[in-house]
């Protein structure tokens, strides 16, 4: 995977989701571009390209980060903090994905600026719609504002 | 001191002052405008112008220094001489003797006096009556005489100046009848003295308070007025027994006038005869008696002049008759001497002359006249002394019956005040025993204690058994014994600050006589007690009480640590759990999600390699897990429902309810429902949670009714008799239920159908269920197997019509 145009960071710790969520963006044809982070400190890392992502422009992107809440060493509500109260990266279209429907997260993610907030179905089918939705709308509906110059 | 009386005392004394002092003056300077202060009066004597100057000194020097003892000593002194000063007089009228005390202060005859200045008995005596009171006004005797002694010597002096001024008053105005006492004018003044000093000593007795009368007015005034009847009524038969005696007086002078005037004549003829006989005979004989008869007729019309001194025209007639009879007399000496000398004819010849019998004539017409003018005196003087005799032989015993009759009212109104008092007394003594056994078999300890000394008084069997001491032991200290010493100096400022009125409870600590300290509650009011201040004390003891707050309060301190922890404890156990309702509703979800989407991997990816029954267990897992991701969410619903807070608010209930239908879909899957939706009234609840009720309810109605060709679902709002409330519900027609298990129907994972029926978890009533009794409503159903089902609920509140 390139790192020169990410267009989805998929910031997702449990495997299966990951692979789920993959196979439901497989079937959307989204599957170019798509960066994983596995919690939430290497997703900040990839973000304002720290460490092994020195290298990278921040202004690279991705496009959408869609953020599970329930992350390792730094969970999804603190990444979308992060992203939402730095210039650079506050337009970039943020969806939760999570399991959780307990309204306190669903409240503070709108209150940090989430653009979309998911709850995962059990179900294959809704779930896989609900991703393919998601991914079409931001990529390729929505107008993004341009960044630089 | 500020009454009344206060300032007439030294007033009168001041007066009786100036009255014996100006009187005094006069005599010395020879003043007789000074000397009979009362006008129209004669002067009053230097001997009581000196006592009442005396005595009137002295009741000014009591009044005004309050009864200091010098002025007590002056009393005293002043009493002593003016009693001599009376006693002495008495004795000069009485047995004679002659003192020179009349004229020790003024010589007889000195300043051109001449009456004497020896005071009448009267006087004298009320100067030994005035000396007796202002001996016992100085209180040299024992008060219980002194009092009442000058109480009633005060009294009868100005008693007896107010009658003697009464009738002398009376006198000038209606004539002599009415001066009650007969008394002169020369005694007025001293009359107005005894008056002044009388009522003066009364005056300071009743400022000094010694005169409260216990009787009642009207007994008094009864009193009074039958003792004032008897006195009138005796001056009054005193005054016409003396009128009459002065009548009968001039009666007997009437008749002796008249026997002069009688004996007169008799004379005169006698005279007369004797000397005609001589005339005639010639002889001497008939003369000899002749010159004691003429010394007599001169005795008698001296004595009939005395005896008619009173009528000037008798006196009158007597200037006419003397000169006549001695005319007479003259005329027959000369014709007697004729016949001595010259001859029976020369005298016949002067006696045939007319002048002789001229004189005669004259004479007995004189006499005759006198003689009517006695008989007519002697009839006005008879009828006067009956007059008199008669009104003072009726005045006295109708005066005595007046008096007695109003004594013996006021003796009846005394007896009923004695009789009344009595009873008073009676009520009193049962009221003090009343009050003694209250006091005396109280059950709480109880003690009277002198507020100067703070020593027991009395104390009652309580306080003995309560505080151990015997009630000898405590009538021998003062209540600072039974205190602890630190807590005296608190006690000793409480006693001089509520020393105006004990009324307060006040807590305190006592010590029994074993030492132990008691917390008391003490009332205490100033009650008197035989003339000393004292308090009457109420003790509650209090440390039974005390020890029970004291326990409750650490109990109550335990308690509140103890809710403190639980608090603790619950607050942890519900962050637990809602860490662990986090877990499920993301970690359970999630491994079933992965069963659910790699199942639906394997079909898609192999789904040819697999035979059919294969294909359709997959489908039964997939099945499963999405039933269990159901179930999840069901359960995370309830759960919250007890952890929000209620937020009431006005609802529009019909608006909700067409919002739930519509999010229900009724028309789903081609289906036709009627739908009957009542006019509802608005509430008062938590729309969120509200909302849930309705949605589970309705979609209940949607799938039970499934089966039914036309399926009917009515929604509405009714009132229970007698209660205000609202209770709405929903109404379908579908399959109904039986009674039987309608126990179950709100429980958790209850279900009354087979999951192949109908699909559901069996939260959704329980959810129902929590929602309503977390507004304070109920819930209840109704229905029957294939006859549908209705829920009714309410909400706990008065809805707003």
């Amino acid at each position: 995977m390139s790192e020169g145009h990410v267009e989805i960071l998929l910031v997702e710790d449990n495997p299966q989701d990951l692979e789920l969520t993959q196979r439901a963006l497989r079937k959307g044809n989204l599957t170019n571009n798509i960066h994983v982070a596995r919690d939430g400190a290497e997703a900040l890392e990839f973000l304002f390209c720290e460490g092994a992502h020195a290298i990278r422009k921040i202004e690279d992107g991705p496009k959408l980060i869609l953020l599970d809440l329930k992350l390792p060493k730094v969970d999804g509500l603190e990444v979308l903090k992060r992203v939402k109260n730095d210039p650079r990266t506050k337009t970039i279209p943020v969806v939760v994905l999570t399991s959780s429907k307990e309204q306190n997260d669903v409240v503070e993610s709108y209150q940090l600026g989430v653009n979309s907030y998911i709850v995962k179905p059990v179900n294959f089918e809704g779930f896989s719609a609900a991703v393919l939705e998601v991914g079409m709308y931001w990529l390729l509906l929505n107008q993004a504002p341009k960044m630089e110059e | 001191m500020s009454r009344p009386s206060w300032i007439f005392a030294p007033v009168a004394g001041m007066a009786a002052v100036l009255l014996g002092g100006g009187t005094l003056l006069g005599w010395w300077r020879n003043n007789e405008g000074l000397k009979s202060i009362v006008p129209g009066s004669s002067p009053l004597k230097p001997n009581i112008a000196a006592g009442l100057l005396l005595c009137g000194a002295a009741l000014a020097f009591l009044s005004l220094t309050g009864s200091a003892k010098p002025a007590r000593v002056g009393a005293a002194l002043s009493g002593l001489l003016v009693f001599i000063l009376g006693g002495l007089t008495l004795g000069e009228h009485f047995f004679g003797w002659n003192l020179g005390i009349d004229q020790w202060l003024i010589p007889q005859g000195a300043n051109g006096t001449s009456q004497t200045l020896r005071m009448a008995p009267a006087t004298a005596l009320c100067f030994v009556l005035t000396g007796i009171l202002f001996f016992a006004q100085s209180q040299l005797v024992p008060r219980r005489l002194g009092i009442p002694l000058a109480a009633g010597l005060s009294t009868a002096l100005a008693f007896i100046g107010a009658l003697a001024l009464a009738g002398f008053l009376l006198e000038v105005l209606f004539g002599p009848g009415w001066n009650l006492l007969g008394m002169s004018a020369s005694g007025v003044t001293a009359a107005v003295g005894f008056l002044l000093l009388g009522s003066g000593v009364l005056a300071l007795l009743q400022s000094e308070r010694h005169l409260a009368w216990s009787l009642d007015a009207f007994t008094t005034a009864g009193f009074v007025s039958g003792i004032l009847l008897v006195v009138v009524a005796a001056g009054m038969a005193f005054t016409y027994t003396r009128r009459m005696l002065e009548t009968t007086t001039g009666l007997i002078h009437c008749q002796e006038a008249l026997g002069k005037i009688q004996a007169v004549y008799a004379d005169m003829s006698e005279l007369a005869s004797g000397q005609r006989v001589y005339i005639i005979t010639g002889d001497e004989q008939f003369l000899k008696a002749r010159e004691l008869i003429r010394t007599e007729a001169r005795d008698d019309v001296l004595r009939a002049r005395r005896l008619t001194s009173d009528n000037p025209n008798q006196q009158h007639r007597l200037d006419k008759l003397e000169p006549l009879l001695s005319q007479r007399i003259d005329w027959e000496e000369r014709v007697i001497t004729s016949r001595r000398a010259e001859g029976f004819p020369v005298a016949a010849q002067l006696m045939a002359t007319s002048a002789g019998v001229r004189l005669s004539e004259e004479i007995n017409g004189i006499l005759k006249e006198m003689e009517q003018e006695e008989y007519r005196l002697l009839s006005q003087h008879r009828k006067q002394a009956e007059m008199a005799s008669i009104t003072a032989f009726s005045i006295l015993p109708m005066g005595v019956f007046l008096s007695l009759a109003i004594l013996s009212l006021g003796l009846s109104f005394l007896n009923a005040g004695v009789t009344e008092q009595r009873q008073a007394e009676k009520a009193l003594r049962v009221s003090e025993k009343r009050y003694r056994g209250l006091f005396e078999s109280n059950p709480n300890p109880m003690w009277f204690f002198d507020l100067e000394t703070l020593s027991f008084l009395a104390v009652n069997d309580a306080a003995v058994r309560h505080y151990g001491y015997s009630r000898d032991e405590f009538l021998a200290m003062t209540i600072k014994d039974i205190r602890p010493p630190e807590d005296i100096p608190a006690l000793m400022d409480d006693l001089s600050q509520t020393s105006e009125g004990l009324d307060d409870t006040t807590p305190w600590r006592h010590r029994k006589k074993n030492g132990e300290l008691i917390d008391v509650e003490i009332t205490a009011h100033e009650v008197p007690w035989l003339g000393r201040r004292s308090a009457l004390v109420l003790i509650n003891d209090i440390t039974a009480r005390r020890r029970a707050e004291k326990q409750i309060r650490k109990l109550n301190l335990e308690l509140e640590d103890r809710v403190e922890k639980r608090t603790a404890q619950l607050q942890t156990a519900n962050a637990e759990l809602e860490a662990f309702s986090y877990s499920v509703s993301h970690d359970l979800r999630t491994p079933l999600r992965a069963i659910d989407g790699f199942s639906h991997a394997l079909l898609e990816d192999f789904g040819q390699r697999l035979p059919e029954e294969g294909q359709r267990h997959v489908q039964t897992i997939r099945g499963g897990a999405q039933k269990m991701g159901a179930l999840i969410d069901d359960l995370l619903t309830f759960s919250r429902l007890s952890r929000l807070p209620l937020k009431r608010r006005e609802v529009n209930t019909g608006r909700m309810v067409r919002d739930a239908i519509k999010e229900l879909d009724f028309s789903h899957n081609g289906r036709k429902v009627d739908l009957r939706i009542d006019e509802v009234p608005p509430c008062l609840a938590d729309a969120v949670l509200l909302k849930q009720v309705w949605l589970n309810l309705l979609s209940n109605a949607l799938k039970y009714t499934r089966q039914q060709e036309s399926a009917i679902v009515n929604v509405g709002c009714t009132r229970e008799a007698g209660n205000d409330e609202s209770v709405f519900f929903v109404r379908d027609n579908g399959t109904g239920f039986d009674m039987r298990y309608a126990h179950k129907l709100f429980g958790v994972f209850q279900r009354l159908h087979r999951a192949e029926e109908f699909e559901g978890t069996g939260v959704g009533l329980a959810i129902v269920q929590r929602i309503v009794h977390r507004h304070g409503g109920r819930v209840w159903a109704d229905a029957a197997v294939n006859r549908g089902a209705t829920f009714y609920f309410t909400l706990g509140e008065k809805t707003k019509s």
